[in-house]
């Protein structure tokens, strides 16, 4: 019984990146930090 | 004909006339280093390129080969 | 109705401390279509039908780079209901050229003059009534980073956008130029309103090839260019930026009164230490010295510590472990979870403390404009291979994580540096392959520190070498594009400027722990624990390793690296296993090892399975593994990076290619001459090392005439 609960809950882990992924690779950002550095909030601080 | 390349770091030179064309030309002018404009040539990289220049107020670093294109007086 | 309001200024003027002020945390990012320059886009605070658009800063609205043809394009084609242009008070000369050309765009403008505090500071005074009137639009003091004035601009640009007032420019040229711009606005077609005429007559005579796609008409203004270019001796395109300058010029005294003149300011001080002739370099050192001292070794070392012993040593697993035997999950689960997920993802966020503490350090070097002196001291170096000076930023970052120091090379405007550097960038080691580096050393050399040191070293050599044999190809011949940087005033970070760019590029690599390497620890497992018996499919012991799917797959790759020296019998594909699932996540490798000799944790330098390595692989192939796994392509998410800065799949197979090829040739290298100085005789790879070595050498010292960057008229 345990091993199905915790089994569901993993698939569905999974689902959510794969999902997750699949989001970020549609809007163009695949993995990153926001990127163009002189965009960034670290760069241009006045 | 003397160019930036040429003035030695804390002189005030006028530039005359920038040479050459396209893309560069037009960088180095869009930075405000147009006709007239006078320039203070403020400090060499300790690597003795690039240098750095006030320009209309501000701090700019363009090297010893882009400064060749800006004659001066 | 909804109203669209895009912000338009130079780089460095305070336009996305203003955006973050307006918008708040409602923003979408994102690409602009085609081309990786960032497009952030927000919904005003308190108006939902407001919509404010990010443009990428920009000094001109010049046809050269990809950044300025974007804003221009956005501005030109969606047509904005009205423009916010920022402008930084301190260096408002240079602002107003850009601002000449907005206002010719036929758009409504608000001109928002940002950093009022700093120019009060300095004792100058800035007129707006009168810049108001010289310019011919509204301008509002503000000061972004204390929230001043914004809501006002705010507003002003909603009321201008409702009445659809157009602004008409008011400033003048010389009157040779006004005429030739009147003459070619009537030539104009009738697509192109009345209040762009100016813009697109200037374009026209500027020569501005990317316009005339633009128009359904293009009139053939030759005639009036040629005019002008005889009177002013100089080229048209040239003629106009004069133009624009001489009228700045021409105002400027009775918009800014100077304060108290001379004297030098807080900055100027600074820079003359930092930037010395003989301590620029020795500072530069020193400043790197203290970043990693402090963030590999003893803060973020005490924290990866307890993070690695602690929270995924003593409470996390545990805890899961408990909580699964609880609910009585079967073994092969626990296996899974424990083995599997939480070991693998664990060992990846035990190095997120250390990242975070570097890139702090980080964000604060380049917040306070010490990073482009770093580019201005470091230039004649990079210079020399083919990179420029602002290279050296993402290879600083890259130190870290691989992910943002690809994505920071978008600050290099000239395409041939900026592909250059992003392919190679990643052999900086990053903060995930130092427990592979931890691994060999402990492994095969007793811990000595020079295996650690000379993977840097590896990889420096590989940076300059890679940069000499490239910039010496065919595909990256050409002129290089001129080093116009502007160097900003020194000033002090504001801790929510810091702290947010530390936890954007600090994001990117939780994200990864995860998503892909969650994912791959998951396949590995089950890749692991399968395979075939006896011709029955089906679950494995552990003893059984070798019949595993992953096994099979390894047996089929190891003959390729045969010649690197991971051939010890029945073992050899385990290298072969543990290199490839280093490209998923270099993290991986240490913890593939673990699982492929039985272990089912292992700590971050797997001291536990230094004997066993010892046994499969001689020293002098071991380091050739090591080097292999510096130099080959990065891991997954890098690997994205790259493809997405490269915008272009021939290329990015490039970079990949070439990473593979390099780490592969430099390993071979390193094992056959190794065997052969050590007395272990000579055969065919031998001969095919020295042919290697001698084709790279050729690559390395081949004549090449260097292009200058100036064609003097």
């Amino acid at each position: 019984m345990g091993t199905v609960v915790v089994g569901a809950v993993l698939v569905g882990v999974v689902t959510l990146i794969v999902r997750s992924m699949v989001k970020d690779k549609k809007n163009g950002k695949s993995l990153q930090c926001g990127g163009d550095c002189s965009h960034c909030g670290g760069h241009c601080s006045h | 004909m003397k160019t930036l390349k040429e003035i030695a770091v804390g002189q005030t030179v006028t530039v005359k006339r920038l040479h050459g064309e396209g893309p560069v030309k037009r960088r180095i002018m869009d930075m405000g280093i147009t006709k007239g404009v006078s320039v203070f040539v403020r400090k060499v990289a300790p690597l003795g390129d690039p240098v750095e220049v006030t320009v209309r107020g501000y701090e700019l670093s363009l090297r010893k080969a882009d400064a060749e294109m800006i004659e001066v007086e | 109705m909804s109203v669209k309001i895009a912000l338009a200024g130079n780089p460095n003027c305070g336009k996305t401390t203003l955006f973050n002020a307006l918008t708040g945390s409602n923003q979408f990012v994102g690409n602009w279509p085609g081309v990786t320059v960032e497009k952030k886009e927000g919904k005003l605070k308190g108006h939902k039908d407001v919509t404010i658009m990010d443009l990428p800063g920009i000094y001109s609205l010049s046809p050269y780079t990809l950044e300025e043809i974007v804003a221009r394009n956005y501005l030109i084609n969606e047509r904005p209901d009205a423009i916010i242009n920022i402008v930084d008070g301190t260096n408002i000369e240079r602002n107003l050229y850009l601002s000449t050309q907005i206002m010719e765009l036929g758009i409504p403008v608000v001109m928002a003059v940002n950093m009022m505090d700093l120019v009060e500071k300095a004792g100058d005074k800035i007129h707006t009534d009168k810049l108001s009137k010289l310019l011919g639009c509204e301008v509002v003091e503000i000061s972004a980073l204390k929230g001043t004035g914004i809501q006002k601009a705010a507003e002003k640009a909603i009321s201008l956008a409702e009445r659809k007032n157009e602004v008409t420019p008011v400033h003048e040229f010389d009157s040779k130029v006004e005429d030739a711009i009147t003459a070619v606005g009537t030539m104009l077609g009738m697509d192109i309103p009345e209040a762009q005429k100016r813009f697109f007559a200037i374009k026209l005579l500027e020569k501005d090839d990317k316009i005339k796609e633009q128009m359904k008409l293009v009139p053939d203004v030759s005639n009036e260019i040629k005019a002008l270019e005889d009177a002013f001796d100089d080229d048209t395109e040239s003629i106009i930026t004069n133009e624009r300058y001489v009228y700045i010029s021409s105002i400027i005294g009775k918009c800014v009164t100077k304060g108290r003149k001379g004297g030098m300011t807080v900055s100027d001080k600074i820079d003359r230490w930092v930037t010395n002739r003989w301590l620029a370099l020795p500072i530069f050192a020193a400043v790197m010295f203290i970043v990693y001292y402090v963030s590999i070794t003893t803060v973020g070392a005490f924290l990866t510590d307890w993070t690695n012993d602690v929270l995924f040593g003593e409470i996390i697993p545990p805890a899961v472990e408990k909580l699964l035997v609880a609910v009585n999950c079967a073994d092969w689960l626990q296996g899974l979870i424990l083995d599997g997920i939480v070991a693998g993802v664990g060992a990846v966020l035990g190095f997120v403390p250390q990242m975070l503490v570097l890139f702090i350090f980080l964000a604060f070097l380049e917040g306070c404009g010490y990073m482009a002196r770093v580019a201005f001291i470091m230039d004649r170096i990079f210079r020399k291979f083919g990179l420029s000076g602002k290279s050296f930023i993402p290879m600083l970052i890259g130190s870290g994580c691989g992910v943002p120091g690809i994505m920071a090379s978008r600050t290099i405007e000239s395409d041939r540096d900026r592909k250059m550097t992003i392919m190679t960038t990643t052999f900086v080691p990053c903060g995930a392959k130092l427990p592979i580096i931890a691994l060999i050393a402990g492994a095969f050399f007793n811990n000595a520190g020079w295996v650690a040191w000379s993977a840097y070293f590896v990889g420096v050599v590989a940076i300059i070498c890679s940069g000499i044999i490239l910039k010496k190809t065919k595909m990256f011949s050409g002129e290089p594009a001129p080093f116009v940087m502007e160097l900003p005033a020194y000033h002090m970070p504001t801790v929510g400027n810091v702290l947010r760019s530390m936890w954007e590029r600090g994001w990117s690599f939780i994200k990864k722990a995860g998503t892909i390497i969650l994912l791959s620890t998951i396949v590995l497992w089950f890749l692991m624990s399968f395979g075939w018996v006896d011709g029955k499919f089906g679950m494995l012991e552990a003893e059984q390793l070798n019949d595993s799917i992953l096994a099979s797959i390894g047996n089929v790759i190891a003959p390729i690296f045969a010649p690197l020296g991971w051939t010890k019998a029945g073992e050899g594909w385990k290298m072969a296993v543990a290199a490839i699932t280093g490209l998923i996540a270099k993290e991986n490798v240490v913890a593939t090892f673990g699982m492929l000799f039985g272990f089912a944790e292992v700590a971050e330098d797997g001291s536990e399975i230094w004997g066993n390595l010892a046994q499969v692989m001689t020293p002098i192939a071991a380091y050739g593994f090591l080097v292999f796994n510096l130099l080959c392509a990065p891991c997954f998410a890098a690997m994205g990076a790259i493809k997405r800065e490269m915008n272009n799949a021939k290329w990015f197979w490039f970079a990949i290619g070439y990473q593979c090829g390099l780490a592969y040739v430099v390993s071979l290298c390193i094992y056959q001459f190794g065997i052969l100085f050590t007395g272990g005789g000579f055969g065919l790879w031998t001969v095919v090392a020295v042919v290697l070595l001698i084709a790279f050498l050729y690559m390395l010292f081949r004549p090449y005439k260097e292009s200058k960057s100036l064609k003097v008229a």
